[in-house]
Protein backbone atom coordinates (compact mmCIF):
# COMPACT_ATOMS: atom_id res chain seq x y z
CA UNK A 1 0.00 0.00 0.00
CA UNK A 2 1.62 3.29 -0.46
CA UNK A 3 1.91 6.02 1.66
CA UNK A 4 -0.04 9.61 1.19
CA UNK A 5 2.16 11.24 3.13
CA UNK A 6 5.61 10.21 1.47
CA UNK A 7 3.72 10.74 -2.20
CA UNK A 8 2.59 13.74 -1.04
CA UNK A 9 5.82 15.55 0.47
CA UNK A 10 7.27 13.83 -2.98
CA UNK A 11 4.78 15.89 -4.94
CA UNK A 12 4.87 19.32 -3.23
CA UNK A 13 8.63 19.37 -2.78
CA UNK A 14 9.14 18.90 -6.78
CA UNK A 15 6.36 21.83 -7.60
CA UNK A 16 8.95 24.92 -8.41
CA UNK A 17 10.67 26.25 -5.15
CA UNK A 18 9.20 30.15 -4.22
CA UNK A 19 12.24 32.72 -4.36
CA UNK A 20 11.24 35.96 -2.97
CA UNK A 21 12.86 39.00 -3.70
CA UNK A 22 14.08 40.77 -0.91
CA UNK A 23 14.79 43.98 -2.19
CA UNK A 24 11.58 44.26 -4.03
CA UNK A 25 9.32 43.05 -0.81
CA UNK A 26 11.43 45.60 1.11
CA UNK A 27 11.02 48.69 -0.98
CA UNK A 28 8.24 50.61 -0.35
CA UNK A 29 7.21 52.00 -3.40
CA UNK A 30 7.66 48.62 -4.87
CA UNK A 31 5.45 47.28 -2.05
CA UNK A 32 2.41 50.20 -2.79
CA UNK A 33 3.26 49.43 -6.77
CA UNK A 34 2.80 45.50 -5.99
CA UNK A 35 -0.27 45.85 -3.82
CA UNK A 36 -2.55 47.53 -6.91
CA UNK A 37 -1.02 45.40 -9.40
CA UNK A 38 -1.40 42.05 -7.42
CA UNK A 39 -5.32 43.68 -6.69
CA UNK A 40 -5.62 43.59 -10.49
CA UNK A 41 -3.72 40.08 -10.91
CA UNK A 42 -5.93 38.48 -8.09
CA UNK A 43 -8.76 40.03 -10.00
CA UNK A 44 -8.19 37.88 -13.46
CA UNK A 45 -6.95 35.25 -12.50
CA UNK A 46 -9.58 33.90 -10.08
CA UNK A 47 -12.77 31.81 -10.31
CA UNK A 48 -13.66 32.58 -13.48
CA UNK A 49 -15.06 29.49 -13.73
CA UNK A 50 -18.62 30.47 -14.56
CA UNK A 51 -19.64 34.17 -15.00
CA UNK A 52 -23.07 35.90 -14.52
CA UNK A 53 -23.30 38.80 -16.11
CA UNK A 54 -25.95 41.16 -15.15
CA UNK A 55 -27.83 43.55 -17.59
CA UNK A 56 -28.15 46.42 -15.95
CA UNK A 57 -31.07 49.28 -15.32
CA UNK A 58 -32.40 51.73 -13.18
CA UNK A 59 -34.37 49.55 -10.50
CA UNK A 60 -33.44 46.55 -11.58
CA UNK A 61 -30.60 43.94 -12.73
CA UNK A 62 -30.95 41.01 -15.00
CA UNK A 63 -29.18 37.88 -15.95
CA UNK A 64 -28.11 38.28 -19.51
CA UNK A 65 -25.70 35.53 -20.69
CA UNK A 66 -23.65 32.75 -18.99
CA UNK A 67 -20.14 31.24 -20.23
CA UNK A 68 -18.21 28.98 -19.18
CA UNK A 69 -14.81 29.75 -18.48
CA UNK A 70 -14.07 33.31 -20.46
CA UNK A 71 -16.54 36.42 -20.80
CA UNK A 72 -16.18 39.05 -23.02
CA UNK A 73 -17.86 42.71 -22.20
CA UNK A 74 -16.86 46.32 -22.02
CA UNK A 75 -14.71 46.47 -18.94
CA UNK A 76 -16.21 49.76 -17.56
CA UNK A 77 -16.94 48.96 -14.72
CA UNK A 78 -13.99 47.04 -12.41
CA UNK A 79 -15.02 46.27 -8.76
CA UNK A 80 -11.35 45.75 -6.99
CA UNK A 81 -10.02 43.67 -4.59
CA UNK A 82 -9.66 45.24 -1.17
CA UNK A 83 -6.33 45.98 -0.30
CA UNK A 84 -4.48 42.93 0.95
CA UNK A 85 -1.90 44.69 2.94
CA UNK A 86 -4.34 45.95 5.45
CA UNK A 87 -6.56 42.31 5.16
CA UNK A 88 -3.39 40.51 6.65
CA UNK A 89 -3.66 43.32 9.29
CA UNK A 90 -1.27 41.74 11.99
CA UNK A 91 -2.66 44.57 14.50
CA UNK A 92 -0.67 47.34 13.78
CA UNK A 93 -0.88 50.17 11.53
CA UNK A 94 -4.86 51.40 10.29
CA UNK A 95 -6.08 53.25 6.81
CA UNK A 96 -4.72 53.70 3.62
CA UNK A 97 -7.70 51.20 2.54
CA UNK A 98 -10.79 50.48 4.54
CA UNK A 99 -12.30 51.20 8.26
CA UNK A 100 -13.33 47.87 10.09
CA UNK A 101 -15.82 47.36 11.98
CA UNK A 102 -16.71 43.82 14.12
CA UNK A 103 -20.74 45.11 14.89
CA UNK A 104 -23.42 46.90 13.37
CA UNK A 105 -24.06 49.03 15.48
CA UNK A 106 -20.41 50.76 15.60
CA UNK A 107 -20.73 50.60 11.81
CA UNK A 108 -24.19 52.33 11.69
CA UNK A 109 -22.76 55.12 14.54
CA UNK A 110 -19.47 55.68 12.58
CA UNK A 111 -20.74 55.64 8.96
CA UNK A 112 -22.70 57.90 7.11
CA UNK A 113 -22.50 55.69 3.73
CA UNK A 114 -26.19 54.86 2.20
CA UNK A 115 -26.17 50.73 2.90
CA UNK A 116 -29.18 48.78 3.22
CA UNK A 117 -28.64 46.74 5.76
CA UNK A 118 -29.64 43.25 5.92
CA UNK A 119 -31.67 41.96 9.16
CA UNK A 120 -30.10 38.48 9.68
CA UNK A 121 -31.57 36.21 11.80
CA UNK A 122 -28.92 34.58 13.03
CA UNK A 123 -29.06 33.29 17.09
CA UNK A 124 -25.52 33.18 17.48
CA UNK A 125 -22.81 35.14 15.56
CA UNK A 126 -19.31 33.66 15.50
CA UNK A 127 -17.93 35.99 13.34
CA UNK A 128 -19.08 39.76 12.12
CA UNK A 129 -16.32 41.66 9.79
CA UNK A 130 -17.73 44.64 8.16
CA UNK A 131 -15.09 47.21 5.84
CA UNK A 132 -15.65 50.47 4.47
CA UNK A 133 -13.98 51.21 1.73
CA UNK A 134 -11.84 54.70 2.32
CA UNK A 135 -11.34 55.90 -1.23
CA UNK A 136 -14.40 54.77 -3.25
CA UNK A 137 -18.00 54.24 -2.22
CA UNK A 138 -18.52 50.70 -0.84
CA UNK A 139 -19.04 48.67 2.09
CA UNK A 140 -18.73 44.56 2.14
CA UNK A 141 -19.77 42.52 4.97
CA UNK A 142 -18.86 39.23 6.19
CA UNK A 143 -21.45 37.27 9.19
CA UNK A 144 -21.03 33.70 10.14
CA UNK A 145 -23.21 32.37 12.43
CA UNK A 146 -22.47 29.17 15.23
CA UNK A 147 -24.80 26.77 13.21
CA UNK A 148 -22.25 27.55 9.97
CA UNK A 149 -24.63 29.79 7.87
CA UNK A 150 -23.17 32.67 6.36
CA UNK A 151 -24.27 36.04 4.71
CA UNK A 152 -22.32 38.08 2.84
CA UNK A 153 -22.57 41.09 0.41
CA UNK A 154 -21.63 44.26 -0.61
CA UNK A 155 -22.47 47.69 -2.06
CA UNK A 156 -20.85 49.48 -4.71
CA UNK A 157 -21.28 52.96 -6.12
CA UNK A 158 -19.99 53.47 -9.60
CA UNK A 159 -18.79 56.72 -11.57
CA UNK A 160 -22.19 57.41 -14.11
CA UNK A 161 -20.14 56.53 -16.64
CA UNK A 162 -19.41 52.59 -15.54
CA UNK A 163 -22.81 52.02 -13.85
CA UNK A 164 -24.20 50.27 -16.69
CA UNK A 165 -22.16 46.99 -16.81
CA UNK A 166 -21.41 44.84 -14.01
CA UNK A 167 -20.44 41.36 -13.73
CA UNK A 168 -20.26 38.74 -11.05
CA UNK A 169 -17.81 35.51 -10.88
CA UNK A 170 -18.63 32.60 -8.86
CA UNK A 171 -16.21 29.65 -8.61
CA UNK A 172 -18.90 26.86 -8.06
CA UNK A 173 -21.73 25.83 -10.64
CA UNK A 174 -24.68 28.49 -11.29
CA UNK A 175 -27.82 27.35 -11.76
CA UNK A 176 -31.12 28.27 -11.55
CA UNK A 177 -31.29 31.97 -12.20
CA UNK A 178 -34.31 33.58 -11.21
CA UNK A 179 -35.64 36.66 -10.69
CA UNK A 180 -37.55 38.29 -7.22
CA UNK A 181 -39.02 41.15 -6.81
CA UNK A 182 -39.68 42.60 -3.45
CA UNK A 183 -42.24 44.22 -2.28
CA UNK A 184 -40.85 47.84 -2.72
CA UNK A 185 -40.55 46.48 -6.20
CA UNK A 186 -36.94 45.94 -6.59
CA UNK A 187 -36.27 42.88 -8.89
CA UNK A 188 -32.85 41.11 -7.70
CA UNK A 189 -31.77 38.40 -9.95
CA UNK A 190 -31.07 35.27 -7.71
CA UNK A 191 -29.02 32.38 -8.78
CA UNK A 192 -28.11 29.20 -6.91
CA UNK A 193 -24.12 27.86 -5.97
CA UNK A 194 -23.35 24.33 -4.91
CA UNK A 195 -20.62 24.84 -2.32
CA UNK A 196 -17.15 23.15 -1.53
CA UNK A 197 -19.24 21.26 1.11
CA UNK A 198 -21.56 18.71 -0.80
CA UNK A 199 -24.58 19.85 -0.36
CA UNK A 200 -23.86 23.31 0.88
CA UNK A 201 -26.23 25.29 -1.66
CA UNK A 202 -25.75 28.99 -1.82
CA UNK A 203 -28.43 31.70 -3.03
CA UNK A 204 -26.65 34.73 -4.48
CA UNK A 205 -28.40 37.85 -5.03
CA UNK A 206 -27.45 40.81 -7.43
CA UNK A 207 -29.07 44.04 -8.42
CA UNK A 208 -28.51 47.44 -9.39
CA UNK A 209 -29.78 50.57 -8.34
CA UNK A 210 -28.78 53.59 -10.37
CA UNK A 211 -25.53 53.58 -10.14
CA UNK A 212 -25.00 51.33 -6.91
CA UNK A 213 -24.60 47.54 -6.97
CA UNK A 214 -25.52 45.13 -4.32
CA UNK A 215 -24.67 41.35 -4.02
CA UNK A 216 -25.75 39.10 -1.39
CA UNK A 217 -24.84 35.74 -0.47
CA UNK A 218 -26.99 33.03 1.45
CA UNK A 219 -25.52 30.52 2.86
CA UNK A 220 -27.41 27.40 4.73
CA UNK A 221 -30.62 29.31 4.49
CA UNK A 222 -34.02 28.20 2.53
CA UNK A 223 -34.76 30.23 -0.36
CA UNK A 224 -37.91 31.83 1.70
CA UNK A 225 -35.57 33.04 4.73
CA UNK A 226 -33.40 34.33 1.88
CA UNK A 227 -36.20 36.28 0.53
CA UNK A 228 -37.29 37.48 3.94
CA UNK A 229 -33.59 39.22 4.38
CA UNK A 230 -33.63 40.43 0.90
CA UNK A 231 -37.11 42.23 1.87
CA UNK A 232 -35.47 43.55 4.57
CA UNK A 233 -33.02 45.96 2.75
CA UNK A 234 -34.56 48.73 2.29
CA UNK A 235 -32.96 49.87 -1.31
CA UNK A 236 -34.99 53.54 -1.18
CA UNK A 237 -31.43 54.34 0.41
CA UNK A 238 -30.01 53.87 -2.87
CA UNK A 239 -32.23 55.38 -4.69
CA UNK A 240 -32.44 58.68 -2.33
CA UNK A 241 -28.88 59.14 -2.41
CA UNK A 242 -28.80 59.09 -5.98
CA UNK A 243 -30.67 62.51 -5.81
CA UNK B 1 23.62 33.70 2.17
CA UNK B 2 22.97 34.44 5.80
CA UNK B 3 21.44 33.03 8.57
CA UNK B 4 18.41 35.16 8.40
CA UNK B 5 18.45 35.05 5.14
CA UNK B 6 18.55 31.76 4.36
CA UNK B 7 15.21 31.24 7.06
CA UNK B 8 12.94 33.65 5.06
CA UNK B 9 13.79 32.04 1.83
CA UNK B 10 12.86 28.75 3.70
CA UNK B 11 9.66 30.17 4.87
CA UNK B 12 8.50 32.17 1.86
CA UNK B 13 8.74 28.95 -0.22
CA UNK B 14 6.76 26.90 2.91
CA UNK B 15 4.06 30.10 2.88
CA UNK B 16 3.65 30.03 -0.45
CA UNK B 17 2.99 25.82 -0.63
CA UNK B 18 0.16 26.36 2.13
CA UNK B 19 -1.27 29.63 -0.05
CA UNK B 20 -1.06 27.81 -3.36
CA UNK B 21 -3.25 24.65 -1.94
CA UNK B 22 -5.39 27.42 -0.73
CA UNK B 23 -6.03 29.85 -3.39
CA UNK B 24 -4.99 27.35 -6.04
CA UNK B 25 -3.37 29.91 -8.15
CA UNK B 26 -0.20 31.40 -8.11
CA UNK B 27 -1.14 34.66 -8.25
CA UNK B 28 -2.94 34.96 -4.79
CA UNK B 29 -0.16 33.33 -3.02
CA UNK B 30 2.38 34.94 -4.31
CA UNK B 31 0.42 38.06 -3.22
CA UNK B 32 -0.46 36.57 0.47
CA UNK B 33 3.15 35.90 0.71
CA UNK B 34 4.86 39.55 -0.14
CA UNK B 35 2.70 40.98 2.12
CA UNK B 36 3.03 38.40 4.64
CA UNK B 37 6.96 38.17 4.66
CA UNK B 38 6.70 42.50 4.14
CA UNK B 39 4.86 42.61 7.46
CA UNK B 40 7.20 39.43 9.37
CA UNK B 41 10.15 41.75 8.20
CA UNK B 42 8.82 45.69 8.87
CA UNK B 43 7.68 44.92 12.57
CA UNK B 44 10.64 42.76 13.34
CA UNK B 45 7.85 41.17 15.71
CA UNK B 46 10.20 39.05 18.62
CA UNK B 47 9.14 35.51 18.73
CA UNK B 48 9.93 32.74 21.57
CA UNK B 49 11.64 30.33 19.36
CA UNK B 50 11.50 29.57 15.74
CA UNK B 51 8.46 26.96 16.53
CA UNK B 52 6.29 30.25 17.68
CA UNK B 53 7.84 32.01 14.54
CA UNK B 54 6.70 29.37 12.27
CA UNK B 55 3.23 28.89 13.75
CA UNK B 56 2.68 33.07 13.65
CA UNK B 57 3.82 32.90 10.03
CA UNK B 58 1.40 30.37 8.79
CA UNK B 59 -1.31 31.82 11.39
CA UNK B 60 -1.48 35.15 9.29
CA UNK B 61 -1.04 33.26 5.92
CA UNK B 62 -3.85 31.24 6.70
CA UNK B 63 -5.82 34.11 7.23
CA UNK B 64 -5.13 36.08 4.93
CA UNK B 65 -5.94 33.01 2.74
CA UNK B 66 -9.14 33.06 4.82
CA UNK B 67 -9.81 36.91 4.15
CA UNK B 68 -9.54 36.78 0.12
CA UNK B 69 -12.00 34.29 0.55
CA UNK B 70 -14.09 35.66 2.19
CA UNK B 71 -14.40 39.25 0.77
CA UNK B 72 -17.26 39.95 -1.41
CA UNK B 73 -15.69 41.54 -3.56
CA UNK B 74 -13.49 38.65 -4.30
CA UNK B 75 -16.28 36.71 -5.31
CA UNK B 76 -17.64 39.46 -7.35
CA UNK B 77 -14.64 40.97 -8.74
CA UNK B 78 -14.83 41.25 -12.32
CA UNK B 79 -11.71 43.12 -14.87
CA UNK B 80 -12.08 41.77 -18.28
CA UNK B 81 -8.75 43.10 -19.46
CA UNK B 82 -6.62 40.34 -20.56
CA UNK B 83 -8.40 37.17 -19.38
CA UNK B 84 -6.80 34.28 -20.99
CA UNK B 85 -7.92 30.74 -20.16
CA UNK B 86 -4.66 29.86 -19.21
CA UNK B 87 -5.03 32.56 -15.98
CA UNK B 88 -8.53 30.97 -15.24
CA UNK B 89 -6.89 27.41 -14.61
CA UNK B 90 -5.57 26.31 -11.55
CA UNK B 91 -1.89 26.84 -11.43
CA UNK B 92 -0.93 24.07 -9.37
CA UNK B 93 -2.94 21.80 -10.83
CA UNK B 94 -1.74 22.84 -14.63
CA UNK B 95 1.90 22.47 -13.22
CA UNK B 96 0.72 18.64 -12.56
CA UNK B 97 -0.37 17.98 -15.60
CA UNK B 98 2.53 16.28 -17.15
CA UNK B 99 3.39 14.81 -13.53
CA UNK B 100 2.25 11.44 -13.50
CA UNK B 101 3.40 10.68 -9.95
CA UNK B 102 1.80 12.74 -7.41
CA UNK B 103 -0.60 14.45 -9.90
CA UNK B 104 -3.87 12.34 -8.75
CA UNK B 105 -2.52 13.07 -4.50
CA UNK B 106 -2.57 16.57 -5.57
CA UNK B 107 -5.19 17.04 -7.49
CA UNK B 108 -7.39 14.86 -4.65
CA UNK B 109 -6.40 16.95 -2.13
CA UNK B 110 -6.75 20.29 -4.40
CA UNK B 111 -10.43 18.45 -4.48
CA UNK B 112 -10.98 18.75 -1.03
CA UNK B 113 -13.16 21.34 0.50
CA UNK B 114 -11.29 24.32 2.31
CA UNK B 115 -11.24 23.60 5.91
CA UNK B 116 -10.00 19.95 5.03
CA UNK B 117 -7.57 20.75 2.61
CA UNK B 118 -5.94 22.93 5.57
CA UNK B 119 -5.87 20.56 7.93
CA UNK B 120 -4.30 17.97 4.99
CA UNK B 121 -1.88 19.59 4.22
CA UNK B 122 -0.25 21.09 7.49
CA UNK B 123 -0.25 17.71 8.67
CA UNK B 124 1.15 15.57 5.95
CA UNK B 125 3.13 18.27 4.55
CA UNK B 126 4.62 20.65 7.16
CA UNK B 127 4.28 17.79 9.51
CA UNK B 128 2.24 19.44 12.07
CA UNK B 129 1.01 17.95 15.30
CA UNK B 130 -2.95 18.43 16.01
CA UNK B 131 -2.55 20.34 18.49
CA UNK B 132 0.20 22.11 16.58
CA UNK B 133 -2.84 22.70 13.72
CA UNK B 134 -5.25 23.50 16.39
CA UNK B 135 -3.22 26.16 17.98
CA UNK B 136 -2.54 27.73 14.32
CA UNK B 137 -5.60 27.72 13.43
CA UNK B 138 -7.73 28.80 16.61
CA UNK B 139 -10.11 25.51 16.21
CA UNK B 140 -10.82 22.96 18.89
CA UNK B 141 -8.42 19.84 18.82
CA UNK B 142 -11.59 17.57 18.39
CA UNK B 143 -12.57 19.79 15.38
CA UNK B 144 -9.51 19.16 14.05
CA UNK B 145 -9.26 16.11 14.36
CA UNK B 146 -12.76 15.21 13.10
CA UNK B 147 -11.63 17.63 9.99
CA UNK B 148 -8.79 15.23 9.66
CA UNK B 149 -10.96 12.00 9.30
CA UNK B 150 -13.33 13.34 7.11
CA UNK B 151 -10.58 14.63 4.67
CA UNK B 152 -9.03 11.45 4.62
CA UNK B 153 -12.55 9.67 4.21
CA UNK B 154 -13.26 12.06 1.47
CA UNK B 155 -9.02 11.52 -0.56
CA UNK B 156 -9.78 7.52 0.58
CA UNK B 157 -12.99 7.91 -1.95
CA UNK B 158 -11.40 10.20 -4.74
CA UNK B 159 -8.10 8.11 -4.55
CA UNK B 160 -8.34 5.19 -7.30
CA UNK B 161 -4.67 3.62 -5.51
CA UNK B 162 -4.99 2.25 -1.79
CA UNK B 163 -2.75 4.72 0.40
CA UNK B 164 -2.03 3.87 4.01
CA UNK B 165 -2.60 7.48 5.92
CA UNK B 166 -0.86 7.21 9.27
Amino acid sequence: MNNFKEIYQSSMNELPKYSIDMESILDEMEHKKRVNRRKKQRAISSFLSFVLILGCGVGSASAANYFQNRIEVSPVAVLEAPILTEEIQCGQEEGNGFREYASWESFEEQETIPFARPQIPMQDVEELNIQVEEYIEGVQFYQRGKDGKVVNGSMKKYDESSAHSSASVYGDSVTNPREYTTKQGFTYTLINTVGESAGNLGIHGAIAIGSYEIFIDFWGYTEEEAEQMIESMDLTVYKAAEK
Amino acid sequence: MTNSLLKIENYSDMLYKIALTQMKNRHDAEDIVQEVMYQYIKNAKSFENDEHEKAWLIHVTLNACRKVWRSAWYKHSIPFINVSEKETQSDLEENLIDREEGQEIIAAVLKLPRKYREVIHLFYFQELSINEIAGITGRKVNTVTSQMTRGRELLKKTLKEDYHFE
